[in-house]
């Protein structure tokens, strides 16, 4: 049987499901709006020295569309 | 049960379609409710934004699907802006704004998060066999030295109230799976659909919360049936893949050893493996109660374990709840092992959890390899 291997940074504590404002990683988060064309940084949450994470890689669905996507760990 | 499909025309919330040029525009009516406001620009939206709020799971005034978040969103905004105006001072503008916020769920760059996972259906798949789930996720070797035919198997589902329910889609999905006799675990009141009013159930009243009820249902499956050999707890908003070759695969497949064992057959995001199969977790199970599979010498020690008893003292709503971790670290203070299979067998499908009030099953919440998906794959 083989072991898994896990690349995800381990949040500390015991949480599986982090309050939403810190982001599924514990990093936080950043909110990017479509302006119609592409996704444009309109607030950003990163936690600490985390940092933004890519911008939504699909396309909006209507002008003015936020997304929320998660920081990484710098 | 497919779910009926939501079209601009046939929104409620949708009032005063009209043509601005080359635009098709209307008023949002649930905006207006939420808002308290009866007319401003940002309270008329565009057809594509309607198109997409139908294509997410319907909206309420207590649930924000992201579509209407985002408009929300920016109507909140503005409004802080001017100070505040007639039916929404600055103060419950600023509120509605960080409402909105929280319920954009921070999701991988890759995923979409006003998809109505709900939607899907995979009842196409339900001739699927024994062998194709193998060559997805073929048998580990150990699998084959402690088998002794088939399982017998004690089958719960644990469900609460739910603001979107996933019960029926979820149950209907273990019956198909194979196991036709699943016992409902109802915490709270919930009404059974038609289609599950045969099967047994215990009703709790009141509700005892989510982590009480697991663990008494593991305990009542047990009682009920001492002497299986895998027990089953699936959680409401779990779908298999509606196949009895499920059921047939698992009876093959499990278990890896002789000793207790737990196999989760549900993999989140987080736990995807590069290797296709049957993986041993190495740290403490966070990610999901989705569906856990407890061998019978592992309910023993579940059930006599302090550590799980103890989880329920702790205070506030963390004794009610975060049944994977407390069932993660009992697994690692005893070393039980753990198996989970990736491609992941179970897929997560609930919108709004019980537990989280505006959590979404997106990123590290769902499985983004699911069996059925994979199956549908050419």
């Amino acid at each position: 049987m083989q072991t898994a291997t896990l690349t995800t940074p381990r949040s500390s504590g015991n949480r599986s499901n982090p309050p939403p404002t810190s982001g599924p990683s514990g990093c936080g988060y950043s909110i990017w709006q479509f302006d119609g064309s592409q996704w444009q940084l309109k607030k950003n949450c990163a936690i600490g020295d985390a940092q933004l994470g890519e911008p939504p890689a699909m396309e909006g669905k209507f002008k003015g569309q936020l997304r929320s996507t998660a920081c990484v760990v710098a | 049960m497919p779910i009926e499909k939501r079209s601009p025309e046939s929104c409620r919330h949708r009032i005063d379609p009209r043509q601005d040029g080359d635009r098709e525009l209307a008023d949002c009516r649930l905006l207006q409710e939420i808002a308290g406001v009866d007319s401003h620009p940002a309270l008329v939206v565009e057809r594509d934004a309607c198109l997409a709020c139908c294509d997410s799971f319907s909206p309420s005034a207590e649930d924000l699907n992201p579509i209407v978040a985002s408009l929300l969103f920016e109507l909140s905004e503005q409004i802080v802006d001017l100070g505040g105006v007639d039916g929404c001072d600055l103060q419950k503008a600023s509120r509605l704004n960080a409402w909105a916020e929280r319920s954009l769920p921070a999701v991988a760059p890759d995923e979409d998060d006003s998809e109505d996972i709900q939607q899907r259906t995979y009842d196409h798949l339900a001739g699927v066999s024994v062998d194709q789930l193998l060559q997805q996720l073929p048998m580990p070797a150990e699998s084959s030295k402690h088998k002794n035919g088939k399982l017998t198997w004690s089958v719960g589902i644990t469900t609460a109230p739910r603001r979107l329910p996933t019960l029926q889609k979820s149950a209907e999905s273990v019956i198909q799976a194979g196991w036709d006799d699943p016992v409902l675990f109802i915490d709270g009141e919930v009404d059974l659909p038609a289609s599950l009013q045969h099967l047994e159930c215990c009703r709790r009243s009141p509700a005892t919360g989510a982590f009480p009820n697991y663990i008494l249902s593991l305990g009542e499956l047990y009682m009920r049936n001492p002497h299986a050999d895998a027990y089953l707890m699936i959680q409401d908003d779990a779908l298999l893949l509606p196949s009895s070759a499920m059921r047939d695969y698992l009876d093959r497949v499990l278990w890896f050893d002789e000793g207790p064992s737990i196999a989760s057959l549900y993999c989140s995001s987080e736990y995807n493996q590069s290797e296709t199969g049957w993986h041993l977790f190495p740290e403490n199970w966070v990610w999901g109660a989705v569906a856990f599979v407890f061998s019978r010498d592992a309910v023993l020690s579940l059930l006599q374990s302090p550590m799980i008893w103890e989880h329920r003292a702790k205070p506030g709503d963390e004794g009610l709840s975060r049944i994977d971790v407390a069932i993660g670290q009992f697994a690692q203070a005893k070393q039980i092992p753990v198996y989970f299979p990736s491609p992941s067998l179970v897929q997560h499908i609930g919108i709004i959890s019980t537990i989280w009030k505006v959590a979404r099953a997106v990123n590290a919440r769902r499985a983004n390899q699911f069996i059925g998906d994979q199956l549908d794959s050419p």
